[in-house]
């Protein structure tokens, strides 16, 4: 073949571009630690990264919320146990009082219960990272407070039985927060059945005692008028002794669907079931609702109402006070509501310590899902290193060989070295 | 016979041999000349006379002086030429495209732990916004994380106007460029026109114009790097160019190549058609064009879209939820609007961070809604693709296309590294071969030389036997 002298020294130049394009890539790679600099390097790759960055980044967003939950959730258990403490403190008292006939001692009762009353109130107002930790999702205020005549203490805020809720996962949802409603408050439950042969059109009723924070008893009537298969529109309202509302205005219904084959509750207005939150601040009536056992069966109707308690403890205290002031002796109702408060507490501190140990686990599976997400990004992304600094010396070697031959070639002697 | 003839005899072989030198020496100046095709002289005998009975030989003539080149290669190389040019332009141009989206981006911890700035990727910034509607969720009712979500989302609102931004930038360079390579091509033809009239001339006269056919063949191959053409020779020796399937220049007339834009498209015109030219798909304009017409529009539509759903998801979300100012508004949207490559968010949320509508029902502490967009990144649509999944295929296709164009071009390369080598081992000047010439002609010119010598000699012997007596 014949070879021209042109052709030996751009066949030089191609060559050398190549080698050199291939060391400025390896360079590149190794200076970055990356081996896709840009999508046209690996677009597949480029997507691939796109993705578990992404998923990455949510995987860390969740692994910050179950941080900052653990933290509300603390907080929450540090302030029940603190609560806890002061009612079991109480109830020292209150046994203490059960061996003492010399009522003259009470006022002295009553202050030390007084004192208690006065540090559950300023604990129920705790706040967490500037949120209420009992006052439900109402920021507003601050959840609990005397009245403006300080006989009782009221709920201020306009609902304290909502619930704060955190991802943990795409679909995965942890609630955080035990609220006023749960800790303190009332709840009446609907249990029974309502016949699921009623009528359209007909209605079913229910009805108990609820109190005020004076212990003054109403009347809550439910009712439950079907308006189609498995749906009915739910209303209530609250009667004093003369049988007259106390509500300022009648609430608006409430659809409730019933699943047509288990029978249980499906949804209340299109959502899932919550408690309906009942506060009458003209009457010191404050209580929730809670409808999500009741079912829909065939045959009979068999509705009833019951109440957690019949007072809150910061009133039933607020009357234990004023008996002891008044030195009357205390009743069993008195001494019996303390007490079950305190089992409540308990229950809810071992709740609370559920929820810690589920964020823990919830925080150790993101970090491990985290840690596969990352390998997965490292594994498309990152230079092997030693990978590399073979590849360099490869390149480096057939470079210092192109220069020598290079130089052999396009400075050897040529015919006209010999005539000269 | 007379020893006159002898001499007229060596005479012409000194006249060849010397114009033999001559295109000798041009060959060795041309050694270096990439444009140059090496030149072979063509000896042959001269036309012998009869006299007494004999023929006798009447010494050498240069029958022509020959350009050496392989057409076929040559056809090959304009053809690769084009694709190449074409290739390595789109390569070029996509390339700028794809750096603007600045992936795979590198830095994810930006993303979570603090809103990114405006040179992050677009990836990043839409993860940093639904990480601070994550974190706002959490605490619905916090004026820093309400502040956290309008920073995350002005960061994304930059990173896609400076995305938007970029892309237009590099469409008015591309019609820029595309300006210059028609003024190039517009020269070219106008050129070879000139040389087609100089060569069909030298033709008529029976002359060998080699070195304007290299000039003109040089610039056809320079016409090559910039579209594809079609080339054919007519009788007289003038190249007639043709160009999109209109006559660009033949011996006499040459037609003039413009761009203008109709309806946001690049349209080339030519003098010698009253309708545009496709000039897509070859040589640098080609990739120009499709990049201004084709390549960019589709990543701006896809661009449009992922904005678009991002931007009324959000929204729809944003707008059912409750602020928690006083009183709680309702029914406001996110972001304002999205055009002419800005996303807008709605100036009142960035007045006042309590606008932002986070709860569900209205409660200060619900963050329902927040939880809910913080979701959009990865929820799917009636497609069945979430907007993760648009943002990756959408990069993933400018990669796509810019890998496929880098590669097409280094095939390119490598096919037009060997045809280029093919035409030099054919065409190029071998050093060695033109010395061993130059050896050859000295040689024959002193065997000449000689012959007159020694024929004048004779003469002079004859002259002084002729003076003797």
């Amino acid at each position: 073949m014949r070879i021209s002298d042109l052709e030996m020294s751009q066949t030089f130049i191609q060559n050398y571009n190549n080698i050199n394009t291939q060391l400025n890539t390896l360079q590149t790679q190794i200076a970055t630690g990356n081996k896709i600099q840009e999508p046209s390097d690996s677009p597949s790759g480029t997507a691939s990264l796109i993705q578990w960055n992404s998923q990455l980044a949510q995987s860390q967003a969740y692994s910050s919320n179950v941080s900052t939950a653990s933290s509300f959730v603390t907080d929450t258990t540090d302030t029940m146990q603190s609560i806890q403490t002061d009612v079991s403190g109480i109830m020292t008292t209150l046994s203490d009082l059960g061996n003492t006939t010399d009522s003259s001692n009470y006022s002295n009762y009553a202050q030390q219960i007084e004192g208690s009353l006065s540090d559950i109130l300023s604990l129920a107002n705790t706040k967490s990272s500037g949120q209420y930790i009992f006052g439900g999702t109402d920021e507003s205020t601050a959840p609990y407070g005397y009245s403006s005549d300080n006989s009782s203490i009221q709920v201020k805020s306009s609902d304290i039985s909502g619930t704060q809720v955190i991802k943990t996962s795409g679909s995965t949802t942890q609630q955080i927060n035990m609220s006023g409603s749960q800790v303190f408050g009332t709840i009446v439950s609907q249990n029974g059945s309502i016949d699921s042969t009623t009528s359209v059109g007909g209605t079913v009723s229910d009805q108990s005692t609820v109190y005020d924070t004076s212990g003054n008893s109403y009347t809550l009537k439910v009712n439950y008028t079907k308006t189609a298969a498995d749906t009915y529109n739910m209303t209530y309202d609250v009667l004093n002794s003369g049988n007259t509302s106390v509500l300022s205005s009648p609430p608006a219904s409430q659809t409730l669907v019933f699943n047509s084959s288990t029978g249980n509750l499906q949804s209340i207005n299109g959502s899932t079931p919550t408690q309906t939150q009942v506060n009458i601040p003209g009457s010191n009536i404050n209580f929730s609702l809670d409808q999500s056992a009741v079912t829909e069966k065939s045959g009979t109707t068999s509705l009833s109402l019951s109440a957690n308690q019949k007072t809150d403890i910061f009133n039933t205290l607020i009357g234990i006070v004023n008996s002891l002031k008044s030195g009357t002796a205390l009743t069993s109702d008195q001494t019996q509501a303390v007490s079950d408060f305190n089992d409540r507490m308990l229950d809810n501190i071992a709740e609370a310590g559920n929820v810690t140990n589920q964020l823990t686990n919830t925080g150790t599976l993101l970090t491990s899902q985290q840690s596969q997400l990352t390998d997965l990004i490292s594994g498309v992304q990152t230079v092997d290193a030693a990978k590399s600094a073979t590849e360099l010396s490869n390149l480096s070697y057939i470079l210092n060989a192109t220069y020598e031959v290079a130089a052999k070639i396009m400075n050897s002697t040529t015919l006209l070295d010999i005539l000269s | 016979m007379a020893i006159s003839r002898t001499l007229n005899i060596a005479e012409s072989g000194l006249q060849v041999y010397q114009q033999a030198l001559d295109v000798t020496s041009n060959n060795i100046s041309n050694s270096s000349n990439t444009n140059y095709s090496r030149e072979v002289v063509n000896l042959d005998s001269a036309t012998p006379t009869s006299s007494a009975g004999t023929i006798w030989g009447n010494g050498v003539t240069l029958k022509s002086v020959q350009a050496v080149r392989d057409t076929l290669t040559i056809g090959q190389i304009i053809t690769n030429n084009s694709a190449y040019s074409y290739n390595n332009q789109l390569s070029t141009e996509l390339g700028d495209v794809q750096s603007l989206f600045n992936e795979p981006s590198t830095d994810t911890t930006s993303s979570t732990t603090s809103v990114s700035n405006t040179t992050d990727s677009l990836s990043n910034s839409t993860s940093a916004f639904f990480t601070a509607w994550q974190n706002l969720a959490s605490t619905p009712n916090s004026v820093s994380l309400r502040n956290n979500v309008i920073q995350a989302a002005q960061s994304l609102s930059n990173n896609i106007s400076t995305i938007n931004s970029g892309i237009s930038t590099v469409k008015t360079n591309t019609s820029n460029e595309l300006d210059g390579d028609l003024t190039t091509l517009n020269n070219d033809l106008t050129q070879i026109q000139s040389l087609n009239a100089q060569i069909c001339a030298a033709n008529a006269a029976g002359e060998t114009p080699n070195d304007l056919v290299d000039t003109r063949l040089s610039l056809i191959k320079s016409i090559s790097n910039l579209t594809n053409v079609g080339v054919s020779y007519s009788s007289a020796g003038a190249a007639v160019l043709s160009i999109g399937g209109v006559l660009a220049v033949d011996q006499n007339t040459y037609n003039q190549f413009s761009a203008t834009e109709v309806n946001g498209k690049l349209t080339i015109n030519s003098s010698g058609s009253s309708s545009p030219v496709n000039l897509s798909g070859g040589g640098t304009i080609g990739a120009e064009v499709d990049t201004y017409n084709t390549y960019i529009p589709e990543y701006q539509t896809s661009l449009n879209n992922y904005v678009n759903r991002l931007m009324t998801s959000v929204n729809d979300l944003h707008e059912t939820g409750y602020s928690i100012t006083n009183p709680t508004q309702n029914g406001t949207a996110f972001f304002s609007n999205y055009a002419d490559g800005v996303l807008s968010i709605n100036p009142s949320l960035v007045n006042d961070p309590n606008s932002i509508a986070v709860s569900s029902d209205g409660t200060s502490g619900n963050g329902d809604i927040a939880t809910s967009i913080a979701d959009l990144a990865n929820k799917e649509n009636s497609s069945g693709t979430t907007l993760t999944d648009d943002y990756s295929s959408l990069v993933s296709k400018i990669g796509t296309d810019t890998q496929n164009a880098t590669n097409q071009s280094d095939n390119y390369s490598t096919l037009l590294t060997s045809l280029n080598n093919q035409e030099s081992s054919y065409s190029g000047v071998s050093l060695d071969e033109e010395m061993t010439n130059v050896i050859n002609y000295q040689r024959s010119y002193q065997a000449c030389a000689e012959v007159i010598s020694t024929a004048s000699n004779m003469l002079e012997t004859l002259i002084n036997m002729m003076g003797g007596s």
